[in-house]
């Protein structure tokens, strides 16, 4: 559905994009991560039209970037990072102001901004001035206002920015039901636990270079070609016994047992899923009642760990 | 979360609007008007520092009027006088809170978009320009013709004294509101070509209140001629409503007070429209076409002007009349000449694309469109049109007006004069000006040159003539220095020359200044067009190299990249095995680069091309690159 193909970008002499390469298939989730200073506003600008590359070129539907502006616009939302809306207006006014403007016909913009209304839960709303309303309505109402045309790709800049817990997981709410309709949804964030649960493919960046693209299962698997890497489980028992973390020493994969700060066990491994299963069964085995096992650090974070450096651009 | 509905998609089928006849359109102003302008008045009327503002300042307008209307009362005045006093300073003062406000306000117009973050969203409807800027100056033009009707009652007053009637209100207002066109219009053009919100303010002011200022001084001065010639009686820059009111079917005063300030007012609304529609219009879209439209009416308009003015002259002074109109609307359209200065060597990439698909006529046209060397043969039209139509109207009036006249002739040849000699000039500033844009790649500087040139032109023949003689210029009526007449003004002093001395014969002096600017224009146009298609072929080479090269890395690149910084699989592993000491070691030896995308190209070995993703239940991510562009169009 997009496909960045070689992608330069200097903003006066700093190079900001080197070079960049990802594809996003077709009714996925992509996720965009990479430190601040990456580049990834820079390319998401670019996939909405908003920039030119210097060099390279960007497919969004087919339709080149640059060539085909408007073609790429008409299936295209973008809800760009810190964005602004009109204040003195209601809701219903606000996207009957953009209906319009997306030259919805008008015997049909009526319709089109009830139904998105109701798929974004605004319609208790629609006669609430937006200026009155919280900042993750608000986020709500910029995501309605993306979906007014139809768009078939969502490239959303840090949704979740700035959103109180519940507005975030109503947020995710939204986004998986958008992937449900068929939407291709571009995200960026900095709240890689929040993307994990929603992305399948993603894309790394760090000083304007892609260190990993792809689904996210192969690029950990890339970066654990033969299970070296240690990882870790939390693993919370009902009481700890005496000697409870002696059973999981004996496991061939594990490196490392230790007992973390708030009492649970923290197993370090090599291997992938297997391993954990290994290590849940030979709890129950040795009779010690199992409350939760949990990664120490969730698949995305600790590919991005992996992958970037943490430098400043 | 409610469930997704039919409806949502529906408005797939939207886009650009269908075609619509004239009528549809028209109905479509009151149905469906312009989203920005209903928004923006939603936003202004729900404001409350508005509704202050109309308090406050109708308040202050009522004062004032009181105030001054009281002093003037106090006095030995007449009724009737006092009446015209309280209606000048009525108008008046609703003029300088309109030259304050309006343009300020209008300033704020785009660059509060861009500074607040809707701009973006707004660019992204696919909204034409043309209508984002129509909008804004609606909204802003009805938002004061609002003030205006708020201001309304005040003028009242002055009925308490007479000496005004309703028609000379009703006139007020009626220049008010064209005064009003201009001071929104700039605000406009300046909140699309500015970033900051407070620099375009401050131009605005800077720009209009100097300006405002200048024409009600000139607007003042011309009542007093209006008193001498037409006995109006009423003073201040409002006399006019008194001349519109009492003498309005008069041709001189339909002429000069009704249609020119339309004519004015209109031209000036219309380019600094077109400039703000230039504005919002990203690089890669035509920017030039409005401004061409625009001087193609400004240009008939003044035809139309010109032959107007000069049926206004009597028998004595017509050939004067029309010689020294002629010559004045002239010199002013030679400016016109490097408004088409600025463009680029190429013609802008998207109009380019969409001019393929186009038909017979329009490709036709495209020789005049966008890029340097079209718009330079469109200036020269333009150029053309501006120096020979008003000298052909003139002409026409002055026949058509005087048929028996004895002075024709020399009135003609001073005409041609100053038509060709004019051509010329104004030929080689356009083509002068047009190359050095496509050398020095800057519109401004190509400009201040090309006028900084002709005015070099204008007065350096002069100082060399004085020089190798300085008695040259003393005997210009028989024998003008040949320098002399290689001056941008020596066709104006040739054509002087004819009709002060009867002399049809120095038609033929024009030649000189005809034949060197027109030489010089030939030149640097040859120089354009030649320049035009160098860069023309050297782009088009660029792009097919270009092209391949993106196609051979597409087809050697999968779309999967696997980590970039294997490294840090290693590290990782050497933190699990507790060698924690040759972490920094691992990382210093690699090459800076080492982290770049270049390096994975390569490493396509690691991904599996063609394999299916499992959580994604999409086969795209791990197609390579090289099949996916079987689905896209050609672009």
């Amino acid at each position: 559905m997009i496909r960045v193909e070689g992608v330069q970008h200097r903003f006066g002499a700093m190079q900001v994009l080197h070079d960049v390469w990802f594809t996003v298939p077709k009714g996925t989730v992509f996720g965009f991560i990479g430190p601040n200073g990456a580049g990834k506003t820079t390319t998401l600008r670019m996939m909405a039209t908003l920039l030119e590359p210097d060099e390279g070129r960007i497919l969004v539907g087919g339709y080149d970037v640059v060539e085909r502006p408007n073609d790429v616009r008409r299936v295209l939302g973008f809800m760009p990072d810190g964005f602004g809306v009109y204040e003195r207006v209601t809701v219903a006014e606000y996207l009957e102001f953009f209906a319009s403007a997306h030259a919805i016909p008008l015997d049909k913009r009526k319709r089109t901004v009830e139904a998105v209304m109701e798929l974004t839960d605004l319609g208790p709303l629609r006669e609430r001035l937006v200026s009155a309303m919280s900042k993750g309505m608000k986020q709500r109402l910029a995501i309605a206002r993306t979906l007014l045309h139809d768009p078939e790709v969502l490239i959303l800049d840090e949704p979740a920015n700035g959103l109180d817990p519940r507005a975030r997981i109503e947020m995710r709410d939204l986004i998986e039901q958008l992937q449900q309709l068929g939407k291709t949804i571009v995200l960026s964030s900095h709240i890689l636990t929040e993307l994990s649960d929603m992305v399948s493919a993603v894309c790394i960046l760090e000083k304007g270079r892609v260190l990993a693209s792809g689904p996210v299962d192969r690029i950990g698997q890339q970066l654990r070609p033969e299970q070296k890497v240690a990882r870790a489980v939390k693993v919370r028992l009902l009481s700890y016994p005496e000697g409870c973390d002696a059973p999981f020493r004996e496991l061939p994969d594990v490196a490392h047992v230790e007992r973390g700060p708030d009492g649970f066990l923290r197993i370090a491994y090599h291997g992938g899923d297997e391993t954990v299963a290994a290590i849940v069964a030979r709890a129950v085995g040795a009779g010690l009642k199992v409350v939760r096992v949990e990664p120490e650090r969730d698949d995305l974070e600790q590919i991005f760990l992996e992958v970037t450096r943490g430098e400043l651009q | 979360m409610s469930a997704p509905t039919e409806a949502v998609t529906e408005p797939t089928a939207a886009g650009t609007p269908p075609r619509r006849g004239l009528g549809a359109r028209l109905r479509a102003l009151t149905e469906d008007p312009n989203p920005i302008l209903v928004k923006e008045l939603r936003t202004i009327l729900r404001t409350p520092l508005f509704v202050r503002f109309l308090y406050l300042s109708t308040g202050l307008v009522a004062l004032l009027v009181v105030g001054i209307g009281g002093g003037a009362a106090s006095g030995s005045q007449p009724p009737a006088e006092v009446g015209q006093v309280l209606f000048q300073v009525f108008f008046s003062i609703a003029l300088a809170i309109l030259c304050l406000v309006a343009p300020a306000h209008a300033a704020t117009s785009l660059t509060n978009e861009r500074e607040i973050g809707t701009y973006e969203s707004l660019v992204l409807t696919g909204m034409d320009p043309a209508r984002i800027v129509w909008g804004k100056f609606l909204a802003s033009y009805a938002v004061f013709a609002l003030v205006l009707v708020a201001f309304s009652p005040v003028v009242g007053i002055a009925f308490l004294f007479g000496g005004t009637s309703p028609w000379h209100v009703l006139l007020g207002f009626y220049g008010l509101l064209l005064a009003l066109g201009p001071a929104v219009a700039l605000g406009v053009a300046l909140s699309a070509r500015l970033r900051s919100t407070r620099v375009s303010i401050l131009l605005a002011l800077l720009v209009f209140v100097p300006f405002a200022g200048f024409g009600t001084g000139m607007l003042t001065a011309f009542g007093e001629l209006s008193q001498r010639e037409w006995g109006t009686s009423m003073e201040g820059p409002f006399w006019f409503t008194e001349a519109l009111a009492t003498r309005f079917f008069e041709p001189d005063t339909f002429l000069l007070l009704g249609v020119l300030p339309l004519y004015l007012t209109a031209m000036v609304v219309w380019f600094l429209l077109a400039s703000a529609i230039a504005g919002v219009r990203p690089a890669a879209e035509d920017r030039s076409t409005p401004f061409k439209l625009w001087a193609l009416a400004a240009v008939s308009g003044l035809v139309v002007i010109v032959f107007g003015v000069v049926t206004l002259f009597d028998r004595h002074d017509v050939p004067e009349g029309s010689v020294g109109v002629v010559a004045f609307t002239g010199f002013a359209m030679i400016q016109l000449a490097t408004l088409f200065a600025n463009e680029p060597p190429l013609p802008p990439r998207l109009w380019e694309l969409r001019q393929e698909s186009r038909g017979r006529l329009a490709k036709l046209a495209g020789l005049f469109g966008p890029g340097a060397a079209p718009t330079a043969r469109f200036g020269a039209l333009i150029v053309l049109l501006a120096t020979f139509g008003p000298a052909l109207a003139g002409g026409l009036a002055r026949h058509y007006v005087f048929p028996t006249h004895d002075e024709h002739a020399q009135a003609d040849a001073a005409l041609l004069v100053i038509a060709a000699g004019y051509a010329a000039v104004g030929l080689f500033t356009l083509m002068f000006g047009t190359w050095l844009r496509i050398v020095l790649r800057s519109g401004v500087a190509s400009r201040v040159i090309a006028l900084s040139t002709l005015a070099g032109l204008a007065i350096l023949p002069f100082l060399a003539a004085v020089l190798i003689d300085p008695s040259s210029l003393q005997d210009m009526d028989d024998h003008m220095p040949l320098l002399v007449r290689l001056t941008p003004i020596s066709p104006i002093i040739t054509a002087v020359l004819i009709v002060d001395d009867n002399e049809v014969f120095r038609t033929l002096e024009v030649l000189v200044p005809v034949a060197f600017y027109g030489m010089l224009a030939l030149f640097f146009w040859t120089l354009v067009e030649a320049r035009v298609r160098n860069v023309r072929k050297l782009v088009a080479e660029q792009r097919v190299l270009r092209e391949k090269r993106a196609e051979e890395a597409a087809a050697m690149r999968p779309s999967f990249t696997p980590p970039a910084n294997q490294e840090a699989v290693a590290t990782l592993a050497a933190i699990a095995s507790g060698e924690h000491g040759e972490v920094s070691e691992l990382r210093s030896s690699q090459p800076p680069d080492a982290s770049s995308n270049g390096t994975t190209t390569g490493e396509s070995s690691t991904s599996e091309p063609g394999t299916s993703d499992s959580s994604t239940g999409s086969t795209d991510t791990t197609e390579p690159a090289s099949d996916a562009p079987k689905e896209e169009p050609s672009s």
